[in-house]
Order: C-alpha cells, then structure tokens, then sequence
C-alpha cells in the first residue's frame, strides 16, 4: 500500500489539472462571449459568468479563488498558446527563407486572434491588480528569453547578425509584438492584417537575418 | 481693475503649479514602490502630500485631471525629441541614429513613471486613452513622414510598408521606454539604446539602395 499510493495521489492530482483546465476552457469561452458585447472584465460578476458557462457556483469555487485568479489561469494559458505557436519562428532552420518567416509569423497571429479577448482583459485589469502584473511580467520575460536563445543560437550558427544583444534586441522585439498585436492586428481587417504581417515580418528578417544571409 | 483679476488668475495658475508637483511627487514615489496609479486613491494622495481633500478638488476634477495637466506640459519636449530622430537624411550613419534615439530615450527618462501612470488610467479614462492615442498618432505620422521621404530618396529601405512598419516600430518604442528603461540604471539603458538602433537601422536603412552602393 505504501508503494502505491503515491501513484494515486499523482493520479488524482492530474485528474484535478485536467478538470481546472476544462473548467477554465469553458469560463473562458464564457468571458469572450461576455465581453464581445463590450463588457469589460472588472464589470463582470462571478454570478454572470458562471451563469454564461453553464456552471455552478460551487464548481466555480473549488477550481478558482475569485474572478482574478481565473484571469490569471487563462493568462498564463493564453501566453502558452502563443509560446507554441511562436516555436514555429525560433525552430526555423538556417536555410530558412523570409517567406518561412512570414508564415511563422502568421501561426502567431492565428494564436492570439481568437483569443484577443483574454488579452484586453489583462490590460484591463493590470491597471489595479499586482499578482496580474507580476505573472504577466514573468511570462513575457519567459518569452524574451526564448527569443534571446533563438538569437544567440543564430549568431553562432552564423545565420543571425553577430554584433546584436541577444537579449535586449530580444527585449525590444518582444514588447513590439506584445504591444502591436493589441493595439494593431487585434482591430485590424484581413488586408490591414497581411500588411501588418509583411511589416513585422520585414521588421525582423531586416533586424536578424538579412545581414548575415547577405555576408 | 483688469490687472487685478490678471494677477490673481497668475496667483491661481501658480498655486495650481505647486499643488501639482507636490501631488506628483507622491505619486512618482508610491509608483516606484510598486504601486500602479489606479490603486492610489486621492485620500491617500493628499494626505502624504501634507494637503487637504478640498485643496485638491479646488484645482482638479479628479485623479485624471492631475495627471493631464502635467501631460500638457511635457507633450512638446517629449515632440521635440522625437524630431532629432524625424530630421536625419541619407547622409546619417549609424552613429548620427545612436545620437538621435539617445536624445529621446533621454528626454523620455525622467517622465517614464508619470507615462506609465497615463497609461495606467488610460485602459479605463476616456479622455486620458484619447490623450495617448493622439500622441502616439503624431508620433507615428512622424516617422511615417520620415519613411516616405526616405523611401523616395533611396536611404530607406524601399520595400518596406511604410503604414504599418511605422505603427509596430512606435509601439515598441513606446513599450520598450515604458517596460524597460523605466526601471533601468544608466548603464541598462545605453545598452537598451544599443539594441534599439540596431534595430532601427537594420530595419530602415541598412539594406537602402543609396547605402548598398556606397558599401560596394
């Protein structure tokens, strides 16, 4: 007994992460729905959001302490959808072509489109909740990092140019992507949208690779 | 008679100055503790500012109202910056673009937690979003101007869209000074301002028709 139990308990404990994760996919769908007819998150009540996910109160409560630790649950899985996507860029091999890169570029474009909702939620809210601030910093220094990885990488394979910062050329990429796909793509329609991806596309092929390629 | 109520509107104006800087003052300090501008209340305010609830409602409306008023006041040299950057030619090199943004990451330096209070209030204040939005219009028109014309003079990289590389380029720009060199320490921020003209001249200008002659 005392060799299996713990085997239960991992058991029961990923049981309990797969349940949160579906109840938070169906909260989440909730608040997109909620707030496409211009609500903002802080108006929002636990009430009307349970109601809209077809949920009880209760499930609510066993899974979330309150409205902002669920913000919080789709915040940091809304950045691992775009960490997965963005892959696609950082895995591109040394031969890859600028139209590789655009098309990297677009799976994260498709990554955060659909999900645009959870972003002006966390703008939202930032503005008056610390905990929100913090892990959202924390995830976006995650992502500079691996972006930082995929730079130096580059320049010692020699397809990236060598004199960058690998991490604060990073840094200043990041934080255009992150502030961009907010206030730009996320409004844009289809044409305003390719052109915005020529745009980043160009920002950072000029940035990276077109000097090493042309040396 | 007119210069009587001349001198008291100049008493007024002035006594508005002082009231706010010493409000800002408070603020720059709770917000480099940690706080964000939103959970800072006006109570809280004028009681660390060693002023009165009324004193404070005598000049402003409300937490907003502050904060645009100070706003008024920087919006022309933050401009004026931004200009050292709009006015190099074909004839700029990488070093003239180090200067030029270092003029501006400077000039932004010693207001980046104020901005970062407007933009605080800007994801639920109205007039302070239009404030930004209109700001940062200008800004991306600038450079937008400053594309065009480097496009057609052959210093700036002619496939580029113009529109929209000019619209991400200003908001990282904008992030990146509200993100980054907000917190940084001068030697942070020479590097931060390192990586930036990289950036920019890689993007822009390094791969421009007049510059790849003059490279061969």
């Amino acid at each position: 007994m005392a060799r299996t139990s713990p085997q239960v308990g991992r058991n029961h404990q990923a049981s309990r992460a797969q349940r949160r994760a579906d109840i938070r996919d169906r909260l989440r769908i909730a608040v997109e729905d909620l707030m496409a007819d211009d609500q903002s998150y802080t108006a929002l009540s636990v009430e009307r959001i349970v109601k809209e996910a077809q949920i009880s109160r209760a499930t609510f409560y066993v899974y979330f302490e309150d409205k902002g630790d669920l913000l919080r649950a789709l915040a940091e899985d809304f950045i691992e959808r775009i960490l997965v996507a963005a892959s696609a860029w950082w895995e591109l091999p040394p031969g890859a072509t600028k139209s590789d890169l655009r098309a990297a570029m677009r799976s994260i474009f498709n990554a955060y489109l659909p999900h645009k909702v959870v972003m002006a939620a966390v703008v939202e809210v930032a503005s008056y909740d610390a905990p929100l601030r913090t892990l959202f910093g924390d995830l976006l220094d995650r992502t500079i990092g691996a972006v930082a990885d995929h730079i130096a990488t580059g320049q010692s394979a020699g397809f990236v140019a060598p004199e960058l910062d690998p991490l604060r050329t990073a840094a200043w990429l990041t934080w255009m992507a992150e502030r961009g796909l907010y206030q730009l793509v996320a409004s844009a329609d289809e044409d305003r949208s390719e052109r915005l991806l020529d745009a980043i596309t160009d920002i950072t092929w000029n940035t990276l690779y077109a000097q090493a390629v042309a040396a | 008679m007119p210069s009587v109520t001349r001198k008291s509107h100049g008493n007024r104006a002035k006594r508005r100055d002082d009231v706010r800087r010493r409000l800002l003052t408070v603020v720059e300090r709770l917000m480099s503790q940690g706080e964000s501008y939103a959970e800072i209340s006006v109570e809280r305010l004028v009681s660390e500012a060693g002023l009165s609830r009324s004193t404070f409602y005598v000049y402003f409306e409300d937490k907003g109202d502050l904060l645009r008023a100070w706003f008024t006041q920087v919006i022309e040299e933050l401009e004026d910056a931004a200009g050292a950057w709009w006015q190099l030619d074909g004839s700029a090199t990488r070093a003239d673009l180090h200067v030029a943004l270092g003029q501006i990451v400077r000039s932004y330096r010693p207001h980046t937690t104020l901005m970062a209070a407007l933009y605080d209030i800007s994801s639920y204040d109205v007039t302070a979003r239009e404030e930004v939005t209109t700001m940062m219009g200008r800004n991306a028109g600038g450079l937008l101007r400053h594309v065009r014309d480097g496009q057609s003079q052959g210093w700036i990289d002619p496939f580029l869209r113009p529109e929209e590389t000019a619209a991400w380029l200003m908001w990282m720009a904008e992030r990146g000074l509200h993100q980054m060199v907000r917190t940084a320490d001068d030697d942070e921020a020479d590097k931060l301002i390192v990586a930036f003209t990289d950036i920019i001249w890689n993007t822009l200008y390094a791969r421009a028709p007049l510059r790849r002659v003059a490279a061969a």
